[in-house]
């Protein structure tokens, strides 16, 4: 028995030893080990198969779906398509007119176009703690580290790590993530985290006891913002109050984007990151 | 060899839990097979083919899913090398050791993660995640183990009576 627990006690020391220093060494890495990338190219292609058979399930429940809802679905999306035509031609219109200008005040374009990587999405994190999800494109198709993901409705979150033929990606709704944003309405700044005790929302957080948020305001990505670029529309505000601490004033957003049936995102390829200085005046010095 | 497929398996049962199952949740909540496919094996195979189980499938969800290799990496290790030497002299095809064990250790899983990953972080709300969580898991996990543990029992038991038989026959 003695022997038997000092067996147990040191394949528990071990362990814990081993796990920490794998912990440290591999802390905020941007791409994935040599094994790591090894066991990918077994493991991805499977993944693939494996997230298109439950796509298809997903689209067979789906079918089974009551006709009420489906007409009751319909009525509401015809009257959405027609708000979003009227608004269309607006903002067309408003584009037109916002040309001219720039054309008046020779001013550069200062919403650069985007170059898009569509990827799916092949498995999502086990566990329930985090929301973070693998996609099927990475390195080689020229992904890398902090790019943001969107889809056509909003900001879903960035790249966390980037691996051959795969990208792990963190949502904003992840407990890790805070997106400096602002509202449309009238640009105060605000800060969007993930939280970890509600579903599928996260917290809104300002420092400016003057600022002017309603209930209602649409929330986008500011210029503040060191991977996002300005503009991206993340989320509307749904209550204030919760857990705010006294200094900081915090309502919850529920984000644009639906979370629970994510299957297709895209990826913003172009870097937006700022580099830090010191870096900067070291190449100018070369 | 025999560790060959293991690891096999193993890959198999992560890639069907994450890119499967893991997108058909119930108020938010996937039972998690990898867990009770580690533990079902500790218990009918013993503490070292557990725990080289454990350390595989903690070693996949870490390199594919979180910011640092490590932490369910020791998690699932730590569990199935419990599991498999404090069930090595019991009793297999009762019905309450794989619930007893599953309940158990997905118990110790969120706590260690709560403590390693949460409560250190600063968040002190343990009651939240305790409700919205750990709760709904168990019950999940207790109904997914009963599925892995007594499809599992009879193949592994299969395939020790014909190893048995191979030996016999040798000598």
């Amino acid at each position: 028995m003695k022997k038997l627990l000092s067996k147990k006690r040191w394949i528990i020391t071990l362990l814990v030893i081993i796990s920490v220093v794998l912990a440290v060494f591999t802390y905020n890495r941007a791409t994935g080990s040599k094994l790591e990338d090894t066991l990918a190219f077994v493991i991805v292609p499977l993944q693939n198969a494996g997230s298109s058979i439950s796509r298809g399930i997903g689209n067979i429940t789906s079918r089974f779906k009551g006709t009420d809802a489906l007409s009751e679905e319909n009525r509401i999306l015809k009257d959405e398509l027609l708000s979003a035509r009227a608004e269309v031609s607006r903002l067309r219109m408003l584009e037109e007119d916002t040309r001219k200008l720039e054309a008046l005040l020779q001013m550069s374009d200062n919403y650069p176009d985007y170059e898009v990587q569509g990827a799916y999405i092949i498995s999502k994190d086990p566990g329930n703690w985090y929301k973070s999800f693998t996609v099927n494109k990475g390195s080689s198709s020229g992904i890398k580290k902090d790019m943001p993901v969107i889809t056509d409705q909003g900001l879903v979150g960035k790249v966390s790590r980037v691996g051959v033929n795969y990208a792990l990606v963190t949502s904003i709704i992840d407990d890790s993530e805070a997106v400096t944003s602002k509202s449309l309405r009238t640009g105060d700044i605000c800060y969007v985290n993930g939280t970890f005790s509600k579903d599928d929302t996260c917290i809104m957080q300002y420092y400016d006891d003057k600022a002017d948020f309603v209930v209602g305001d649409e929330i986008v990505t500011s210029q503040l913002s060191k991977i996002y670029p300005a503009g991206i529309r993340i989320g509307y505000i749904t209550e204030f109050g919760g857990e705010g601490n006294g200094t900081v004033n915090s309502g919850l957003i529920s984000p644009a984007v639906n979370f629970k049936n994510l299957s297709y995102v895209l990826i913003l390829k172009n870097n937006f990151e700022q580099k830090p200085i010191e870096e900067t005046t070291e190449t100018e010095s070369k | 060899m025999e560790f060959v497929v293991l690891f096999i398996v193993n890959i198999l049962v992560f890639i069907l839990q994450s890119s499967v199952v893991s997108h058909f949740e119930i108020m938010g909540i996937t039972a998690n097979l990898m867990l009770m496919f580690v533990i079902s094996t500790a218990i009918i195979k013993g503490p070292g083919k557990g725990l080289f189980c454990g350390i595989v499938m903690g070693l996949l969800q870490d390199f594919y899913f979180c910011e640092y290799v490590g932490c369910n990496f020791f998690i699932y290790a730590l569990i199935a090398y419990i599991a498999g030497t404090s069930c090595k002299n019991l009793v297999k095809d009762n019905i309450f050791l794989p619930l007893i064990c599953s309940v158990a250790s997905t118990l110790i899983y969120n706590v260690l993660f709560y403590v390693i990953n949460v409560f250190l972080k600063g968040y002190i709300h343990g009651e939240v995640f305790l409700l919205k969580i750990v709760l709904p898991e168990t019950v999940c996990n207790a109904i997914a183990i009963l599925f892995v543990y007594f499809t599992l029992l009879p193949v592994y038991e299969f395939l020790d009576s014909r190893s048995k038989k191979y030996v016999n026959k040798v000598v």
